[in-house]
Formats: C-alpha cells, structure tokens, sequence
C-alpha cells in the first residue's frame, strides 16, 4: 500500500506547483496543505521539518524538504 | 555552400520514436521535444539554432535574457561579424531572434528539475512538464554555494532562495534581499506583498534589470534601498535575527530582519537542477565531456562555461552549441558520423 502523502505549500512557489504536478503525473493522490492561509498548519510543517520553507512532503511520516525527486521516488517506491 | 537544409532532405523519413508522439498523458501539461536545451545564453542559443535549422523540434528554457555572463556584459566589441560595441544582451536578443526564426520555441523559465538518466530526459518547471530526447545543457557557471557567514546555518531558518515559495512565512516582519540580478528584483518587489519592509542590498549602485522593474523597486514605499553595500554577516541563533552590512565608505550597521533572501552570482557550474544526481564532472568541478560535448549520461550535452574553459569567450561558447547540435542531429536521425556541414 502506498503511504499517505501531504505536501505543504504555498500558492506562488514554484517548487511547490512542479513537486504537485510530478505527483499528479505519477497518479498520487496527496494532500495539499497552503500554509500560507494555514497558520496552524504551518507551525506543524515548521514542527515536522524544522525549517520555513516549502514546499514540505510527509510521505507515510517520511519528511522531505523541496522537491527532491529522487527522495520522492526513493518513498514512494518509483524509479 | 552546403547547407544542414539538404541534411533535411536526405532524412525525409525521419520520425519520433513510436510510441512517444502521443506521450502527453491525455492532460496537456507534458510537451515532446527532440532537443531541450537548458540556458539562454551564447552556447544555448547556438545549440538551438543548428537543431531548429536542422528540423528537429528545439525549446529552450531560459530563467532570464539578464542571468547569464554575456547577458551581464556591457560592451562587446570582439564578437566574429557583429561589429560593437554592443550590450550583451542585445547581441542575445539577435542569436535567440535567430534561433527562432528557424522554428525553435524560446521559454523563459527556470528549470527545477532535470532527469538525465532516463531518455526521453524529463524537464520541470514550475508550469511544465517538457520530455526530450536529448538535453542539451548550457546553464554556464555563475552559480554559487553559500558563502556569507550564517547563510548555510541558518538556511530555512529565516535564510532563503525563493521569496514566492516562503515569502508568506514573513509576513509582517522585515526582511532583506541580497543581489543585483533581476530575480532579485522581482523576489523584492514580491516580498513588498507579506513583508512589513523589504531592505534590498546591492553592492554595486545599479541592478540588472529593465529600467522598469528597478524603478518600481526603488520607489515602492516599503523598500529601502543600500547600494555600494556588503553584507558582512547573516545574524541569529536558531532564526534569523538581522543581518550586518556594511555601506561603502560608511560604518557596519544591523538591519533587525527576520529573513534574507539571497540571489548572488559565484563562478561553480549551475547544476543544481540535477538534484545531486550530476554527469560526471572534472577535478575542477566542471562537467566532463568527451569531444561532441557529451557528458557521461549518453544523451546529455554540456556546452559553454559549464566546461570550465581556460578561456571565456562568448565566441567559444557558441562552437560549443554547434558541435553538440551536430551530434544530437547525428544521433537522432541515426548516423554514426558528423556529415561535415557548412
């Protein structure tokens, strides 16, 4: 079973929109979590990844900081 | 004179591989490609012109006509044919006019990811999704590690790279934003809409950007602007607290910022797109290419000061664009020399 993912994002962030479209193109449902309309949300993704910025992937309680493919992959079992 | 126009004539039959011409996943958002060249500038560019030339579909994907060596340069006059002086980018703006005009398509986009192994490569930017072929890459090297004192700590921690993605964080709060490109300009006058105040630091006393972006920089009501100015060091514990400079001719002050958005220039190759996974590169840290400007991963070019030139010529960038477009014509259309063109 794939693990759950959340990505944490904002609106204008390049990264984010590329990083949600990979994962749109690979057929993974994720949640997508604005931090920037989120404040709670945003002190947990600053909880999770110790850092304030996005975008923030939680895949199945993996943290991934950016839009780092081949961590992606790595989580997600993709090669 | 033969032209690469009667290449076109003996490959009539040629034709994307099967199976890829309809590789768009059915949403639009996936575009195929025989070359994608990353990097606007000499190398690109000229790459681009000879694959377009030769009929083969070419994009180039450009973050900025201002970003790269030539584009920043004021004044040439040693350009083969384009008697000078003229400003860098104008003599940018004729190869690119060129290069489309033979049916290249000209995007200006910062690439953010790029996966050389696979083929066709996959190419992301933050609005698209590009397969090619082959990559041709000539991105050239003004890129930088961190290198203020406090940067690499507090990285994520008040320190960041991209005011649209983290802008939001700061809203209310004084920043500042270190460059004199026109990413820098534009990230400031974005930051304009979260922070309380934006202090732009230039060390020079004029940016590289239209007139019209600087002006709307340097009269918006929330930005403070330090010209001739050094950051000296990026303050704070666990956060951001301030930022020390230093005014030419002045004294070191501290600006109470509670985030820095960098956008300076170095000298290392830009890669950064690779994600860590990079083609092999030289002791120097430059890519490593074999003679048709191939890198280790069959089907990647590097090309321009990407090389890591002894020399840095626009003129030198340019023949490399050449030689790998000939090599990427070659290798798509299935010959195994260089048919010699002119």
């Amino acid at each position: 079973m794939r693990p759950t993912v959340t990505i944490y994002t904002t609106p204008t962030c390049p990264h984010c929109q590329a990083a949600k479209r990979y994962l749109k193109e690979r057929g993974v449902p994720f949640r997508d979590v604005d931090v920037s309309r989120d404040r709670r949300a945003a002190m947990e993704m600053v909880r999770k990844s110790g850092q304030m910025g996005v975008p923030v992937l939680d895949i199945g309680g993996r943290i991934v900081i950016g839009f780092d493919r081949a961590r992606i992959n790595g989580l997600l079992g993709f090669h | 004179m033969l032209e690469l126009g009667s290449l076109i004539e003996s490959n009539d039959g040629w034709r994307l591989p099967a199976g890829e011409a309809g590789g768009n996943g059915g949403d639009g958002d996936a575009t195929h490609y025989d070359v994608a060249v990353i990097g606007g500038g000499p190398a690109g560019l000229s790459a681009a012109l000879y694959t377009a030339r030769a009929g083969l579909r070419t994009i180039v994907l450009d973050k900025s006509p201002y970003a790269g060596a030539l584009g920043l340069t004021d004044k040439i006059e040693n350009y083969p044919g384009v008697p000078g002086p003229v400003r860098g980018v104008d003599l940018l703006k004729t190869m690119r006019d060129q290069a489309l005009s033979f049916g290249a398509v000209y995007i200006q986009e910062t690439v953010l990811s790029a996966d050389g192994r696979t083929t066709p490569k996959e190419i992301i930017t933050a609005s698209r999704t590009i397969r090619a072929e082959r990559l041709i890459v000539a991105t050239g090297s003004l890129g930088r590690v961190a290198s203020l004192p406090g940067e690499e700590r507090l990285l994520g921690r008040g320190v960041s790279y991209c005011a649209t993605c983290d802008g939001a964080f700061f809203t209310g709060q004084p920043v500042a934003v270190v460059g004199e490109n026109e990413e820098a300009v534009e990230e400031a006058l974005f930051l304009t809409r979260f922070a309380r105040k934006v202090h732009f630091i230039v060390k020079g006393h004029t940016v590289r950007a239209s007139a019209e972006l600087t002006a709307e920089l340097r009269e918006h009501p929330r930005v403070t602007w330090h010209e001739r100015t050094r950051v000296k060091e990026i303050l704070g514990d666990t956060r951001v607290e301030g930022i020390r400079i230093l005014p030419s001719g002045g004294s070191e002050e501290i600006l109470p910022v509670k985030g820095v958005f960098v956008y300076l220039q170095g000298n290392r190759p830009i890669l950064d797109f690779f994600q860590g996974d990079v083609p092999e590169l030289t002791p120097e840290g430059y890519v490593k290419v074999n003679e048709e400007m191939e890198t280790s991963f069959p089907g990647v070019f590097a090309v321009g000061d990407l090389t890591g030139k002894r020399v840095r010529q626009a003129v030198l960038a340019a023949a490399d664009g050449v030689l790998a477009a000939l090599a990427v014509e070659r290798q798509l259309r299935g010959r195994e020399k260089i048919r010699a063109a002119w």
